[in-house]
């Protein structure tokens, strides 16, 4: 078993008690805001509380006040970084009173929420990216991130808004994403409930069990051809019931499929 | 001169097939014709791109910097098929042609980028930019090469992502490893990357991997940085950051 030692009793800052809200301008984000409530930690007042935003050699930080004056700095610009539809934030409570500043509270790997987002469950732990030439697929998952990312073909127009807002588009792509993603997780990866290797195994599983709570698989050691079935069965309820879930949106649905059946 | 353009992701399959049949006849010619052709490739943008030749990679980092400098670093970070386009059109110089008339060819991240986060930074040309874009001349540590090369800096640092978008810790790499004494030709000091001389270069990533968890080392300036690492790393310390012994104790 791995072991964490933390001999400076560092604090963990709970992932939702952190709100990260990017900013977009002519469908280019430029910005961030972010809320962090750290009530239930015991920090000094005048410790200082830094945001950074991240992506592999990128790394920027802004200073966000500190623990008794949280405040947003005058520019969160965020456009000089990579790949700004896969950023993640790490957040940053440091003593600087201390000759070398200790870090007492941190929060990792945040996914930052979209503007005018509705589905902040679905979307923060599925990254999304837009700017791939995907040959004629529309849509495809990329596993070799930390997490799964869905990417999008940038050659298809409008993809932005398809993916985000269009009904016909919603019912043909995420019922089948959350099925791809729950095999991948189960039987490529091997996952097994109860010895959870990686964050994003832990994320999905318990995205899918609050959509389908019953009968979900529990130790998974050896897959044998019998619980794999099980666990097949269980996904398809668990795709079911998210398409069931999604009432307005299958009336809108049925609307636009209706109004562009032709003659 | 020639317009810079990308690979279509047919250009990059066909430039990937090459680089696994290349691995089996060493003899046979890329495929330049994919520089060129639709729709293998396409434009990208007006940007002119020399057909030259680099001595180290950071020289091409730095010339690809130059290049690309309209671009937001967005558009290009995981263009795959500009760094693929680019990949062929200096393969020349990215797999040279040996003494017997052959080619050794690396693994297919070198040439193909591949985006998982452990081989996006083994492409020879994306890596180059990526890393002299963040650091420019202190990069020198990890670029210092031809352009066949990825070296164990690169290797070992790049893909931890707290540690290379740390420019102080990059500071600290460079002070502790980089030979830059005037007297004697730059580069990597002797024993650096030895797994048995004290203070390596995996001995100091497990430090600082140490060290990041308890300590904010991005606002921390790097002689803080280096006082803050154990005694076994005084060898590579300059002279000014290590407090000397004094020759005489009032106890033994």
């Amino acid at each position: 078993m791995k072991r964490h030692l933390n001999y400076t009793a560092r604090q963990k800052i709970p992932a939702k008690q952190i709100k990260i809200d990017l900013h977009r301008e002519n469908g280019s984000l430029k910005s961030f805001d972010a809320s962090v409530n750290l009530s239930g930690l015991e920090l000094p007042f005048d410790a200082k509380v830094f945001i950074e935003a991240y992506y592999r050699t990128d790394r920027k930080r802004f200073d966000f006040g500190t623990v008794s004056n949280i405040a947003t700095p005058e520019s969160t610009d965020l456009s000089d970084l990579g790949n700004l539809d896969n950023l993640n934030f790490r957040i940053k409570i440091v003593d600087q009173t201390t000759k070398y500043g200790l870090i007492l509270a941190e929060a990792d790997k945040i996914k930052p929420h979209s503007e005018g987002d509705e589905e902040d469950q679905i979307r923060s732990i599925l990254a999304t990216e837009f700017n791939c030439d995907l040959g004629h697929q529309i849509w495809r998952i990329n596993y070799a991130a930390e997490s799964p990312i869905i990417e999008f073909n940038k050659n298809v127009p409008n993809i932005r808004s398809l993916a985000k807002t269009d009904p016909v588009f919603f019912f043909h792509v995420y019922p089948q994403v959350i099925r791809e993603i729950l095999h991948y997780l189960f039987f490529v990866e091997k996952f097994d409930p109860e010895d959870a290797q990686e964050e994003w195994y832990k994320n999905w599983f318990n995205f899918a069990k609050s959509i389908y709570p019953e009968s979900s698989p529990e130790k998974l050691t050896d897959i044998t051809p019998e619980t794999s079935q099980d666990i097949v069965d269980w996904i398809d309820n668990v795709v079911n019931e998210f398409c069931l879930s999604e009432n307005r949106k299958w009336d809108k649905f049925l609307k636009t499929v209706d109004q562009g059946e032709p003659e | 001169m020639t317009n810079l353009r990308v690979l279509t992701p047919i250009g990059t399959k066909e430039f990937a097939d090459f680089i696994v049949n290349l691995k089996k006849d060493s003899s046979i010619s890329p495929p330049t014709h994919l520089l060129e052709e639709a729709p293998y490739s396409k434009q990208f943008k007006e940007i002119e791109i020399e057909q030259r030749t680099f001595a180290t990679r950071l020289e091409l980092g730095e010339y690809l910097l130059n290049c690309l400098e309209p671009i937001p670093r967005d558009t290009l970070i995981e263009n795959e098929g500009l760094w693929n386009w680019l990949s062929l059109f200096w393969f020349d110089q990215l797999v040279p042609v040996d003494a017997t008339g052959k080619r050794k060819v690396g693994e297919i991240a070198r040439y193909v980028y591949n985006s998982h986060y452990r081989t996006f930074y083994r492409h020879l040309v994306a890596a180059s930019w990526d890393i002299y874009s963040r650091y420019g001349a202190q990069s020198k540590i990890f670029l210092s090469t031809s352009l066949d090369i990825n070296n164990k800096f690169i290797r070992e640092l790049a893909s931890r992502q707290n540690l290379i978008s740390n420019g102080n810790l990059i500071d600290v790499v460079q002070i502790l490893y980089w030979r830059e004494d005037g007297k004697s030709r730059e580069g990597i000091k002797r024993g650096a990357v030895s797994k048995k001389q004290p203070g390596n270069l995996w001995r100091l990533i497990a430090v600082l991997n140490q060290l990041d968890t308890t300590y904010d080392l991005f606002d921390m300036s790097p002689n803080d940085i280096l006082r803050l690492l154990p005694d076994e790393f005084n060898s590579w310390k300059p002279d000014q950051v290590v407090k000397k012994k004094s020759r005489f104790a009032m106890f033994r």
